[in-house]
């Protein structure tokens, strides 16, 4: 961190490799389009680059790095600048495979590989019928891992307030996915 | 009855933890990184040569006259704005048109950028530029109107703008040149104050005595 706060390029170029999966994981299930995702998440870094040296220490600098991004982001939806169409990633092989996908369907691999390209898209659009705020915590919590703690540092609010938006958000989800949810 | 029991429950949870597998290939991080190489290398250039750029094209804007130019852009638009619309608005206490000095009366004091005006029977007159030195528009009396003055100035605008007024030098540059300024120039801020303050009535009759 020192070297990257003393100018040196190649080391940021080291914290880009380290966190842009994780970084444009959170971008892309926010806006449910790869290549919007693909530009905010450069933008969150060139941003981070540029203030650095701001950087204090005060929280751990892949927090500080996520609330860049995720502010950029609802920024952006904000002025409603992004695209209104999905752009989704592939699914891994394994999805098809997965104990959900089984479950659900009792055809062959071809019928479940089918049924788990349903499954995504009516998980992207239940996730945007959420307010962004509601969508930033499912993602931080249920996708991306982090702790409601975490959570509160990066979206800049309450443990509490964290708890409910998920809570809240859940419920939602739940009835917009209640066909798939046995 | 069997059946369900031994199939697993699908919980909300269970769903949106699908979305983790969906990742993007090895070829879009090599797209992704070039991309970013490319925004990085375009911040630093423009981060190396923007104050040097800010820098040159400021003593290249002044230089060419940008500076003269602005200055009587302000002072057109200050005028316009404080010009009143109607024949009662007064900027100085009521008095004749023929107490309006001329380039000839007084000597030379200060510049003043505000607007001095005189209303009476809908007729106006205005000066505009060194105080107790009117410029063109302020002299001719008799044509006192808002027409006038934009015109005029206008007039006075282009010559300054030209450079030249005929006798090879700047007319701006004259009026405006220190040997026509007995006291000290004041800074850009204290007109702007004084300006804004012109609005009071003390104010108002205190230069209105000093310049007539």
């Amino acid at each position: 961190m020192q070297r990257v706060q003393a100018g040196d390029v190649a080391a940021f170029d080291f914290l880009v490799t380290k966190y842009r999966e994780r970084l444009f994981s959170i971008v892309y299930n926010l806006t449910s389009n790869r290549e919007d995702a693909a530009d905010l998440t450069q933008e969150a870094f060139i941003k981070a680059f540029s203030s650095i040296k701001r950087f204090r220490g005060k929280s751990s600098f892949f927090t500080w790095l996520y609330r860049i991004a995720v502010n950029t982001t609802l920024s952006q939806l904000k002025k409603h600048r992004l695209r209104r169409f999905f752009s989704l990633e592939n699914l891994h092989e394994e999805a098809s495979s997965s104990e959900i996908v089984e479950t659900l369907s009792e055809g062959g691999k071809a019928e479940r590989r089918a049924l788990a390209n349903e499954l995504q898209e009516k998980l992207n659009e239940a996730l945007q019928k959420l307010s962004p705020k509601h969508r930033t915590v499912v993602v931080l919590f249920e996708i991306e891992g982090l702790s409601h703690q975490e959570i509160s540092e990066v979206m800049d609010c309450s443990v509490g307030t964290v708890r409910s938006r998920l809570h809240y958000a859940k419920q939602q989800l739940q009835a917009y996915l209640q066909d798939y949810i046995r | 009855m069997s059946d369900q029991k031994q199939q697993p429950r699908i919980s909300v949870e269970d769903l949106i933890h699908l979305k983790r597998s969906e990742q993007p290939d090895a070829s879009f991080w090599q797209d992704f990184d070039r991309e970013f190489q490319q925004r990085r290398l375009r911040l630093l250039m423009e981060h190396e040569s923007g104050d040097s750029i800010w820098r040159s094209a400021w003593l290249r804007w002044g230089l060419a006259g940008g500076i003269p130019t602005a200055t009587a852009a302000a002072v057109l638009t200050l005028g316009l704005v404080q010009l009143p619309t109607g024949g009662s608005a007064s900027f100085a206490p009521a008095g004749t048109l023929s107490e309006v000095p001329t380039a000839s009366d007084s000597p030379h004091t200060e510049l003043s950028l505000e607007p001095v005006a005189t209303t009476e029977n809908s007729s106006l007159n205005l000066t505009f530029g060194l105080r107790d030195r009117p410029l063109e528009t302020a002299a001719s009396t008799s044509s006192s109107s808002r027409t006038d003055f934009v015109a005029s100035f206008v007039s006075f605008a282009n010559d300054a703008l030209s450079g030249e007024d005929g006798n090879g030098s700047s007319s701006f540059r004259k009026v405006m040149t220190p040997t026509s300024l007995v006291s000290e120039p004041r800074p850009a801020h204290q007109y702007v104050a004084e300006s804004l303050t012109s609005a009071s009535a003390d104010s108002k009759a205190h230069r209105s005595s000093e310049l007539f």
